[in-house]
């Protein structure tokens, strides 16, 4: 017996990923050459939306955080943390994306370009949250410091993106809006709606299993206060060395 | 009906005004920076560990640059902040774990003043000692590459207002992990991402203070830090009460 | 950088769409075999928790 998150998780992600293989392959075989990138300039398709779709979910995760520190329940923790990780997700892939979309036009794997460097303090920032998380036992405090961490980290993204522009302002404006076109446009809209639909699937599933995690634990017996210290004698015989 | 009639209208402990609340707010702080300095002087031992600390990590800086003059000097700014930036965490974590150790902080929360100055209070202590290190590690920082400081007017402002730009997140992080397993290592990695643009922006205006500003571009910088200060002095003081009661 | 277009480089665009897409549904099938563990286990919730309290401490006599 399957849950309707869970349908619906996985049907929205399903569609996501069909929908993002109408968009690549406009993007990759029917759309132009870029004017200036060549057929590097289709890294756009996928680049572009991610992007886009690493924001989205941490302003996500910021909300439900909101939600999450305001109101104490747990359906707002899970949502905090499923779209932290889903967003998180998203930057490693920007910054994977990133790299390869800068050797062939930059020369190197790495600028000191604000997005680029944005992406990677971010994707610092957010991946510690999802750390934090797993380190803290008691369920309540685990929620508020999963919370507070992400409204903290996301108040941080504009500043970091302003100050490591004005840091780094010779660096080579992006290919950008001027160069878009119809034709690159229509696959660029399909996979950020690809995206979208995606990363809420995914959200959807990993707030669900996050959910699943929290009632199992609450419904788990404390454990014994203190541990039998026979255990240590060697008795056990577990293999050492 | 109940004949346990409340008597007449005690003479209330009336609605403390506007002003006396601000007053328990201010002597509140004040009174937190008071405990939390005196702490640190009674334990001097430590903070001048902590300044050695400081020194040590800015001559191996000066050691992996290696004897070249020029760099050295290039970078002094930097190092300046990467070793205020490592003793910080130090500094940081030890302040919140006087106060989590036996249990001192249930007592602090107790006294009948808002979360919020006990935050404030400790968050201007630790500027006040991370200021310090800045003025020890300075004249070393200065003396090892060989930089000189041009405006000393922009480095002092510079100094205070990157140690309250670290300071503000780091008490309020150090809060956050004090009684997580592994908060030495949480600690900066959760601060030293976060502050990314108070770093930029301190280097670049210590480095400016040292070789001179001919295209004025000190002021944005401390801009920079003033906002990076004040969003981060408002969300930490606004968010430390559900850290504490957690 | 010249003037001119940017030429060949699919080996890297080939990269971004392969990493992209192998990251994204490796992903989604972790979450999708995640969420049905838990899916199952919460639709046999006696089976898992029926004697929660007993099982931890019974162990040894």
């Amino acid at each position: 017996m399957t849950s309707r998150s869970y349908v619906a998780g996985a049907a929205l992600s399903a569609i996501g990923f069909a929908l993002l293989v109408v968009a690549h392959y406009l993007g990759l075989f029917v759309a132009p050459r870029e004017a200036m990138m060549g057929d590097v300039g289709r890294i756009l398709y996928v680049h572009v939306p991610t992007a886009w779709g690493a924001l989205l979910f941490y302003l996500g995760a910021f909300v439900a955080a909101i939600g999450s520190l305001w109101s104490g329940r747990r359906g707002w923790d899970a949502a905090t943390t499923a779209m932290v990780e889903v967003g998180t997700v998203m930057t490693f892939l920007l910054l994977v994306q990133g790299s390869l979309w800068a050797r062939p036009t930059w020369g190197t794997y790495w600028t000191w370009d604000p997005r680029l460097t944005t992406s990677a303090v971010l994707a610092a920032a957010f991946g510690v949250v999802l750390l934090l998380r797993r380190l803290i036992d008691q369920p309540a405090r685990r929620a508020t410091a999963t919370a507070v961490a992400t409204i903290v980290a996301f108040v941080d993204v504009p500043i970091v993106y302003f100050s490591v522009k004005w840091w780094n302002s010779l660096h080579q404006p992006v290919s950008s809006r001027q160069t878009i076109d119809s034709p690159m446009m229509q696959p660029l809209l399909i996979a950020a709606v690809a995206v979208l639909l995606l990363g809420i699937g995914l959200s959807v599933l990993r707030w669900r299993v996050e959910l699943a995690r929290l009632l199992a634990e609450e419904a788990a017996p404390d454990l014994p206060d203190a541990p039998a210290p026979l255990d240590l004698s060697g008795a056990s015989g577990a293999p050492r060395g | 009906m109940s004949e346990v009639e409340v008597p007449a209208p005690l003479p209330r402990p009336a609605q403390p005004g506007l002003g006396s609340v601000l007053v328990g707010v201010f002597g509140g702080v004040l009174a937190v920076i008071r405990k939390d300095l005196l702490v640190e002087w009674r334990a001097r031992a430590q903070v001048v560990a902590l300044l050695g600390f400081a020194v040590v990590v800015l001559l191996l800086f000066s050691f992996a640059v290696g004897p070249d003059s020029m760099a050295l000097a290039r970078h002094a700014g930097g190092y300046l902040w990467l070793a205020l930036l490592l003793s910080s965490t130090l500094l940081l974590a030890r302040s919140m774990q006087n106060e989590v150790e036996s249990g001192a902080l249930e007592g602090l929360l107790l006294v009948p003043v808002p979360a919020a100055s006990i935050f404030y209070g400790k968050a201007l202590a630790n500027t006040v000692l991370l200021v310090l290190v800045a003025l020890v590690a300075l004249p070393v920082d200065l003396a090892i590459t060989g930089a000189a400081i041009v405006s000393p007017g922009v480095a002092v402002a510079v100094v205070v207002l990157g140690a309250a730009g670290v300071a503000a997140p780091g008490t309020f992080y150090a809060a956050l992990t004090a009684r997580v397993a592994g908060r030495q290592l949480l600690l900066p990695l959760l601060l030293f991402p976060l502050i990314v643009p108070a770093l930029l922006g301190a280097v670049k205006a210590t480095t400016l203070a040292m070789t001179g500003d001919p295209m004025g571009q000190v002021p944005s910088w401390l801009t920079l830090l003033l906002a990076f200060d004040l969003i981060y002095w408002s969300l930490c003081g606004l968010l430390f009460e559900k850290v504490v009661e957690a | 950088m010249g003037q001119g277009m940017i030429q060949g480089g699919w080996g890297y665009v080939i990269a971004v769409y392969g990493i992209s897409w192998g990251v994204m549904l490796g992903y989604a099938v972790m979450l999708l075999a995640q969420a049905r563990e838990s899916a199952l286990a919460r639709a046999l919730p006696e089976a898992s928790a029926a004697s929660p309290a007993s099982s931890h401490k019974g162990r040894a006599p």
